[in-house]
């Protein structure tokens, strides 16, 4: 009975939601506080009644009811009880109830944002939930996930081993909350279209939701690639493959967005360009999930796909990005821009041109997903895209980006005022060069490698410069915390945290591309493998049974110098209730980089076959991301009333 | 007025009218056509058919303990092995014709990752053609006949071997061109 609940749950809500749209449209032209009062209760029931019905779902999940399809698909008794609950949105039923969940939570979150205006919040809470309720749509007629099976199972299928992993239990939720996030950024934008009130506040309102879904984009991209890096055991952090695409396109646009809405926050220009990015970034989050959940793409992430749910995700995209980009067309040309002119030496350019290079470089990634598609429609032919064309394409579209990122922070509004400009590029410059020697004298790579390294030097001097610099023109002397956090909220500290984080990210890549070694090794216990200045003992290799499986593990003991460093422990897990099997690559991080080492196939008698991996640097890669998201998170906390009121 | 339409506005529309355009026509193949699928070719034209148990329901009379398969019983004869199921909807679209089939040659159907009572329902709505049906609740009768999606057919000559295999929907015009001249050829 209780899983009927939350499918009448769902239902209730679909109509309300359903309702809520009809009165909206109605009261289109008037948006009285009593209109804004039902669509706030509205959206209020709205997010209740799917919480419940989520909860209800893991409820289920948690009690093993394997009366139900996706349980009995995806649970099984023995799965440890995290497992159990990642289970709810490890498959596709239960995911899409969690991005209906995510995207009901911001709707309720941004109806009580009564900073807005009435008209415009009216129209955002209405578009909010017209995409809520067409997702409800596609849940309860094509994806039902309280659906029952008709012959009750004994025990389900468990779910796919290598979705098994604290990483992965959390990537989807982060990766909903920022697609999801971006609907709001969306709906902000939409409803200026609808109602033609666009202004500076509105801009102001925009910007933190906007950075929301960017910050948890950034965490949710991060934690993907970390769990590819040490669960596929192929020692690989990002493969370019089109469902990592379909995550990483959205976060370029909203990057895009997240600089370009700072100027509209300034003075009124570039609001078309606005409104079209904030409708593109939600588009490509559409995008991302029509990609994963319609089997268009078959990639190794394929894990819950259908084509059949294809026909009804093209109609939700045509109708949430047709619509809007129609609108675009017939309103667009109508909005009163301010007469403002700027130099080609001002932040304004330079966040123009961030945009240009951004909105360009997600096009060559849109190219590269949608080419091999395309060919095969036309004419039948199988291609895929790798890292070939991205690193043709791609790298040097981002490489003038961060060139730029590092000196934009210096120049101002309008024009540059700054006396010490030239200077500071020149000891950028400088710094750059001689730690491009000093990388060249540690060890000697290729071109790229120096460029990739250099650009990463260039970018760290250039923030930590502005920030000296921004410490000197203030002249204070911090005698105690509040003057400290005073001149904290006068700075814009989350743009330098965020820009260190692309610099730290960037070191990591380079050492991850340029400066790893790779060892294929056959070896038997007892035997010594050495690589560079460190060494691995092969200790012993074992069965050891886990909770939900039965695992091989190998021993090693690595030495550096001959000093002994740590235990090695790598497996190989199978599965029986799925019966499939995972490799477990055996991991030690350090600051500095990482030992990767991998079990192949092989047996006592002739060994064992060894992977093992040297990658420098290669934690900062998400480290890097890791300050990104915090910076993001900064800036918003330095925008709110609270710090702008010190 | 200040109302003066821009061309260059109506550019993402365009664009994304052209995203959209092509992405039904890729979704329309992946679901109608099977030229992908046609294009690999059946490693068992020629070889006797898979030595695994189908296990047969009894859709009149379900408390029956349902047995195996027999293909002996087809021995000497040409048959056809039809992999379906109900919630697959090119399968619905090639039932008149599997009817047709029926007619001529005996049909066995496999019921491919179904439920009873979706295929009992389908059976009720696009008619029985099928001489005896087997399930195969797991998938694992479709790996080893190298099923590559449902719907798809294999024709069965006299001596057990499979000579001919279909994959996806048999139109009218797959009836007529192919399966009609190599039943007449044997």
């Amino acid at each position: 009975m209780v899983p009927e609940l939350g499918h009448i749950l769902l239902i209730i809500t679909f109509s309300i939601a359903a309702m809520q749209c009809v009165y909206w449209l109605y009261n289109l032209k008037h948006a009285t506080s009593d209109v804004i009062l039902f669509l706030q209760k509205g959206s209020l029931i709205n997010f209740l009644f799917i919480f419940l019905s989520f909860v209800i779902l893991t409820f289920s999940f948690i009690t093993s009811d394997f009366s139900l399809l996706i349980v009995s698909n995806n649970s099984h008794t023995l799965k440890p009880l995290i497992y159990k609950i990642s289970g709810v949105w490890g498959n596709h039923e239960g995911s899409l109830l969690l991005w209906v969940l995510i995207l009901s939570a911001f709707t309720f979150f941004v109806s009580f944002n009564t900073a807005i205006n009435s008209r415009l919040l009216a129209s955002i809470i209405g578009v909010q939930t017209l995409i809520l309720s067409l997702f409800l749509a596609f849940i309860l007629f094509t994806s039902n996930p309280f659906e029952r099976v008709d012959v009750l199972p004994l025990d389900g299928r468990g779910l796919n081993p290598l979705l098994q992993d604290p990483g992965l239990a959390l990537h989807p939720p982060m990766l909903y909350i920022g697609y999801v996030g971006l609907s709001v950024s969306f709906s902000f934008a939409v409803a200026a279209l609808i109602t033609g009130e666009i202004n500076k506040d509105w801009a102001r309102q925009m910007r933190p939701w906007i950075t929301v879904a960017w910050c948890a984009l950034t965490i949710g991209i991060a934690l993907g690639s970390w769990w590819a890096y040490y669960e596929l055991g192929w020692g690989g952090w990002w493969f370019w493959d089109p469902v990592e695409n379909a995550s990483f396109m959205p976060w370029l646009i909203s990057t895009a967005l997240i600089h370009c809405v700072r100027i509209l926050e300034k003075k009124l220009i570039f609001i078309n360009w606005t409104i079209l990015l904030s409708i593109l970034a939600f588009s490509f989050s559409l995008l991302g999930t029509f990609i994963v959940r319609s089997g268009l793409l078959t990639s190794v992430h394929a894990f819950a796909s259908d084509p059949s749910r294809g026909v009804f995700i093209l109609i939700i995209l045509g109708i949430s990005i047709g619509v809007p980009l129609i609108l675009y067309t017939i309103k667009s040309s109508s909005f009163n821009e301010d007469k403002s002119s700027f130099d080609i030496v001002s932040k304004e350019s330079a966040i123009l041109i961030n945009n240009l290079f951004l909105t360009t470089a997600t096009l060559t990634v849109l190219i590269g997903t949608l080419y091999p598609l395309f060919l095969d429609a036309i004419n039948g032919n199988k291609v895929s895209i790798g890292p070939a064309y991205y690193n043709a394409t791609f790298a040097p579209i981002m490489a003038p980006v961060v060139l730029l990122m590092a000196i934009a922070p210096f120049l101002s509004w309008k024009k540059n005022i700054d006396k010490n400009f030239t200077k500071k590029i020149m000891f950028l410059s400088i710094v750059t060069f001689l730690g491009g020697i000093l990388l060249h004298l540690m060890e000697e790579k290729s071109v790229f490698a120096l460029m990739c390294g250099s650009l990463s030097i260039w970018l760290f001097t250039g923030v930590i410069t502005d920030l000296i610099s921004k410490i000197r023109e203030a002249k204070v002397k911090f005698q105690n915390i509040n003057q400290f956090f005073f001149f904290i909220s006068k700075i814009n500290l989350g743009i330098h945290v965020a820009h260190i984080g692309v610099a730290i990210f960037l070191a990591g890549v380079t050492g991850e591309q340029f400066y790893k070694s790779e060892y294929n090794e056959r070896k038997k216990v007892g035997d010594i493998i050495s690589i560079g200045t460190k060494s691995l003992k092969f200790d012993k290799i074992e069965n050891i049974d886990g909770p939900n499986y039965n695992s091989l593990m190998a021993t090693f003991t690595l030495y550096e110098n001959n000093k002994f460093v740590s235990k090695l422990r790598p497996e190989k897990r199978f599965y029986p209730n799925e019966k499939s099997q995972t490799t477990e690559a055996a991991i030690l991080s350090s600051f500095w980089g990482d030992t990767y080492l991998v079990l192949g196939e092989g047996d006592n008698e002739t060994g064992w076959s060894l992977r093992i991996y040297n990658n420098p640097l290669v934690s900062w890669i998400w480290g890097g991301a890791c300050f990104m998201a915090v910076g993001g998170i900064l800036s918003i906390i330095q925008n709110s009333s609270r710090f702008r009121n010190v | 007025m200040k109302h003066k339409f821009k061309i260059l506005n109506a550019l993402p529309l365009v664009v994304f009218f052209f995203i959209v355009l092509f992405s039904s026509v890729v979704l329309y193949k992946l679901k109608i056509n099977n030229r992908s699928e046609r294009s690999i070719a059946s490693q068992l034209i020629g070889k006797n058919i898979p030595k695994i148990l189908i296990p047969r329901e009894n859709y009149i009379k379900r408390n029956i303990n349902s047995d195996n398969i027999d293909f002996k019983k087809y021995h000497n004869q040409i048959f056809v092995v039809n992999f379906f199921a109900s919630w697959c909807a090119p399968c619905k679209i090639e039932a008149p014709i599997i009817d047709e089939l029926s007619k001529i040659l005996p049909v066995i159907g496999i019921a491919y990752k179904d439920k009873f009572l979706d295929t009992k329902n389908f059976l009720n709505d696009f008619g029985n053609p099928y001489k005896e049906i087997g399930i195969d609740r797991s998938g694992k009768i479709a790996i080893e006949w190298g099923v590559y999606g449902v719907p798809e057919t294999f024709l069965i000559n006299k001596k057990g071997e499979i000579i001919y295999r279909h994959a996806g929907p048999i139109l009218y015009s797959d009836f007529k061109d192919e399966f009609l001249p190599i039943l007449k050829k044997k």
